[in-house]
């Protein structure tokens, strides 16, 4: 009887460990998505968007989608002057992210923003949502006064985690950049 | 049958009719997009899907599609709110029900924003040389109606934080008052009383009291032909504290007796006008964007006033009343919203050579707006 149960406990501990190493795998294969297929899928996608929406010029060009600023949050401070801004705003460290992209709208009264966060480690995924969250605020303060349409992006804002990455969505049909995101693991 | 036994049955066959109706009629109703009384998108029927309905949303979004969708809800909020004002509510979704058909919003004690925001602006306007930089805050109604408030409603103080801002701000910025003029002309009617805007008048007034300090001679009331584009105006207070009984504003616009003539460009050239008034919105809701057609990223002013003096305005929709003044003296006059303009504005200054830059926000917004930052870049 006791043999037997030392076999069972024995097997059942086996298969954990097993199930443990395959979820490990599966981990591992999330981080392996990369941030630029990501980005350049998501940037894709906004285009596609654009154009059903009636605009007729060539609306990706050279990486970057015509009239939103594409701010790489891990370049030189320098090189330009959106990504200081950026950092303070969100009170985001630099050092805690791998890569980070923010598209926003440039000028015109349009609140779309978009931002993928790829973190140096797993733990710092928790500030970094906290950041992400704080920026949120910020845009539910400039949007919540008088342009209804604009803050009904806000409202159904996303911010998602997959691992190291994360994701922040202020657009007009969330849920379809979300699934680009999500399909990229 | 006793009498007590009718009565039941009268008052179960209203409330069976009262719940039944309404969800026989709901269906039955066309659902509404766009609600131009809550200035708001109400909630869609929500797309069913087994992964929104696990994950609860379905359920959530339904709950709102119904709220927001209910039959003739107009009429069964604006009762309540009457209801309660009746029994002696004093504030609905934190507006205040003042006397006389005002309301007020609350100012709210502000935190670290105002500091930085002065701050934000030091460092902007140490950076600039050869430009002026003035500061003008506006008050609020509430501000300058205390008598007005119902009993015990607070309050703080915006003159306290207008002194305190003035004392940090960089004495190579101007600071414009436009508190005391304000405060001598408050009997006459200088903000709406349903909308959280100053009135065209209220604008005037601080134009003229600015006048001197900017180094241009104001031109007087007389100068101009006051219309009343609007009587029917209920703002954004009135959205908020859904009361029936207050009646409406009204909207004047100075036309000046005087020949001078405008280009209005909107966005880098996409919508051009050649009005400082988009008559369109007097149709609508959102009346106050009449005042140089609502809000943009960037308008540019050019007028027929050849005098070479470039202005920028770094504003909220304050300033919307009060530019058409000051279109009158300058050639080109530069609006930016950071809300909705981000670009680096010291070179754009260089750029447009512009010689005078004029930060016009009311109090409220400008403690708590997280987009002055911008001006850090």
């Amino acid at each position: 009887m006791r043999k037997i149960s030392i076999v069972l406990v024995t097997v059942v501990l086996m298969i954990m460990v097993g199930c443990t190493k395959q979820s490990d795998s599966g981990n591992n294969e999330t981080t392996n998505a990369s941030f630029d297929s990501i980005v350049n899928a998501i940037k894709e996608q906004m285009a596609k968007d654009l154009k059903e929406a009636g605009i007729e010029e060539e609306v990706l060009v050279d990486g970057n989608i015509m009239n939103y600023f594409h701010t790489n949050l891990t370049a030189s401070e320098e090189s330009d002057p959106a990504i200081p801004v950026w950092l303070e705003k969100m009170q985001l460290q630099q050092e805690d992210i791998a890569n980070g992209t923010v598209i926003a709208a440039m000028m015109s009264v349009n609140a779309d923003e978009i931002i993928v966060l790829d973190a140096k480690e797993e733990s710092k995924v928790d500030s970094l949502k906290a950041s992400l969250e704080k920026e949120l605020q910020a845009q539910e303060q400039t949007w919540s006064q008088y342009l209804p349409d604009q803050y009904e992006k806000v409202k159904q804002n996303v911010i998602k985690t997959k691992g190291k990455y994360l994701i922040y969505i202020t657009y007009s049909n969330p849920e379809q950049i979300e699934k680009v995101f999500d399909d990229q693991f | 049958m006793s009498f007590m036994k009718v009565m039941n049955r009268i008052l179960i066959g209203l409330f069976a009719v009262f719940i039944g109706g309404i969800s026989i009629l709901h269906p039955l109703t066309k659902d509404i997009y766009f609600s131009e009384s809550e200035n708001r998108v109400l909630a869609q029927m929500p797309k069913f899907t087994w992964k929104q309905l696990a994950s609860g949303n379905f359920t959530k979004e339904f709950e709102s599609y119904v709220s927001d969708q209910f039959i003739k809800k107009g009429f069964w909020t604006g009762t309540k709110s009457v209801v309660e004002k009746a029994v002696g509510k004093r504030e609905n979704n934190g507006v205040y029900f003042g006397k006389d058909g005002y309301l007020f919003e609350r100012f709210e004690k502000p935190g670290e924003q105002l500091n930085s925001n002065v701050d934000y602006m030091n460092r902007f306007s140490g950076k600039i040389k050869g430009a002026n930089t003035f500061l003008m805050l506006v008050p609020t109604s509430i501000e300058m109606y205390p008598e007005k408030l119902p009993r015990f409603a607070y309050t703080e103080s915006e003159k306290y934080w207008m002194d305190v801002i003035q004392q940090l701000l960089n004495p190579s910025t101007t600071w414009l008052n436009a508190y005391n003029p304000l405060w001598e002309a408050k009997d006459e009617p200088i903000y709406f009383r349903t909308d959280h805007h100053w009135t065209t008048h209220g604008a005037f007034i601080a134009y003229q009291n600015a006048a001197n300090a900017m180094g241009f001679q104001a031109f007087m009331k007389e100068d101009f032909t006051i219309e009343t584009v609007s009587k029917n105006f209920f703002g954004t207070y009135d959205a908020k504290a859904n009361d029936f009984t207050v009646k409406a504003d009204k909207i004047e616009m100075y036309v000046p007796k005087f020949d001078v003539s405008y280009r209005v460009e909107f966005n880098d050239d996409t919508q051009v006008m050649d009005s400082l008034y988009a008559h369109d919105f007097l149709q609508k809701r959102d009346q106050y964007s009449f005042f140089l057609n609502g809000n943009h990223g960037k308008v540019v002013i050019n007028s027929s006033v050849k005098n070479g003096r470039k202005l920028l305005v770094v504003k909220d929709s304050y300033a919307h009343a009060l530019v058409p003044f000051l279109a009158n003296h300058y050639e080109e006059i530069h609006m930016i919203d950071l809300r909705y303009y981000h670009e680096k504005l010291d070179n754009y200054i260089e750029k447009e050579t512009i010689s005078d830059v004029l930060f016009l926000y009311n109090i409220a917004t400008f403690s708590e707006d997280p987009n002055l930052i911008w001006l850090n870049q």
